[in-house]
């Protein structure tokens, strides 16, 4: 077996193993999901969004799950966005498209575990 | 191994709170012959650094408990050298990189993380840190010692100090890195190869026979300290010491 292969072997084990955590973080998206329908949980919605984007990112483009990257990647900045304005000042409209653009996440990520 | 055919395997320290990103990319450096240790936090990663000697730092820019900036800072204020330091992050824009890289960072690059592009980047940092600038030359001067790394020797002055291949390895090492503590596990790994079935006592032995031969004393202007619960420290003396050390 050369290295290459050997190196190969290894990331298809790992990329496997990624691909069976992915129940799991739509668990926790559908659950953030559910907190932004709660004005008193927009808060800490947000922020949990911000941070769970930001790993799904990173490491979904290093497991050639681009578009799940970037989508991810957008959704991070965001929440970025609306953390660096004040949270509880964003609006209606701010939610409705942060939970629209989660759905679509969570919706990507299903395809891959199916 | 033989520190002629540098860039050498890397001992680098990873903080990556994303079990996921950590895993792959400590997969894809220790493929390629470094050995990485993985931190899920700054604070995790300030103390180890000064227990361990890394090589590298590969810092993720949003980590909990303190940022990837914040942990740049505490080390560049504490740490005894200069280690090199690889930021990765999200974040893009051109501030934070301007930021990062005014903070002491050695280089920056955005995730998604690409394995070719990490590895080549790390050997680019690699190939600058390098302490001792070799060249074409095959001799590095560290007066009053000279080691030839093609002879493989080491003249003290004039005189050729007789060497055994594994201490003139141990002797290159110490005075490629001098200055830096070096703890007794990663001089065993760099200086016998990482599958060495030998204890740390083989270190020490080893260099008390290397401070005898190489006469590693003030007046020569290089002392070789043992660093209590971290390793050794091959370092050059103040003038003022060795003025006072040359007139008794």
């Amino acid at each position: 077996m050369s290295a290459d292969t050997s190196l190969a072997t290894k990331i298809a084990r790992l990329k496997q193993i990624y691909i069976e955590s992915l129940p799991a973080k739509v668990k926790a998206l559908r659950a953030i999901h559910t907190q932004l329908s709660s004005p008193s949980n927009i808060t800490e919605g947000i922020n949990a969004l911000s941070d769970l984007t930001h790993k799904i990112s990173g490491s979904a483009g290093s497991y050639d799950f681009h578009q799940i990257s970037a989508v991810a990647h957008d959704l991070e900045y965001l929440c970025r966005g609306l953390q660096a304005d004040n949270i509880e000042a964003c609006s209606v409209h701010d939610i409705a498209k942060l939970r629209q653009d989660l759905q679509g996440l969570i919706s990507m990520l299903e395809v891959e575990i199916d | 191994m033989s520190y002629t055919s540098l860039p050498i395997f890397m001992f680098i320290a990873l903080l990556e709170d994303d079990p996921d990103q950590a895993i792959l990319v400590r997969t894809w450096l220790e493929d390629s012959g470094h050995k990485c240790a993985v931190f899920g936090s700054g604070v995790a990663i300030t103390r180890a650094v000064h227990n361990e000697s890394y090589d590298l730092l590969i810092l993720d820019w949003l980590v909990p408990d303190m940022d990837g900036l914040e942990v740049l800072d505490r080390v560049r204020a504490t740490l005894d050298w200069r280690v090199p330091v690889l930021f990765v992050t999200q974040r893009d824009a051109e501030n934070d990189i301007v930021e990062a890289l005014e903070h002491g960072a050695d280089d920056y690059m955005p995730k998604p993380i690409k394995r070719a592009e990490m590895l080549a980047r790390i050997d680019a940092i690699s190939r600058r840190s390098q302490q001792a600038p070799e060249g074409n030359d095959k001799r590095l001067e560290f007066s009053p010692y000279t080691l030839n790394t093609a002879t493989r020797t080491i003249k003290l002055g004039e005189a050729t100090l007789e060497l055994t291949h594994r201490e003139f390895e141990l002797a290159l090492f110490f005075f490629k890195h001098y200055g830096r503590i070096l703890s007794r596990g990663y001089i065993l790994e760099a200086v016998w190869g990482r599958s060495a079935e030998l204890n740390t006592r083989t270190v020490d032995t080893h260099i008390s026979r290397l401070r005898r031969k190489l006469s590693l004393e003030a007046s020569n202007g290089w002392q070789l300290s043992s660093i209590y619960q971290h390793g050794y420290r091959l370092e050059q003396c103040a003038t003022e010491q060795l003025a006072s050390e040359t007139s008794h």
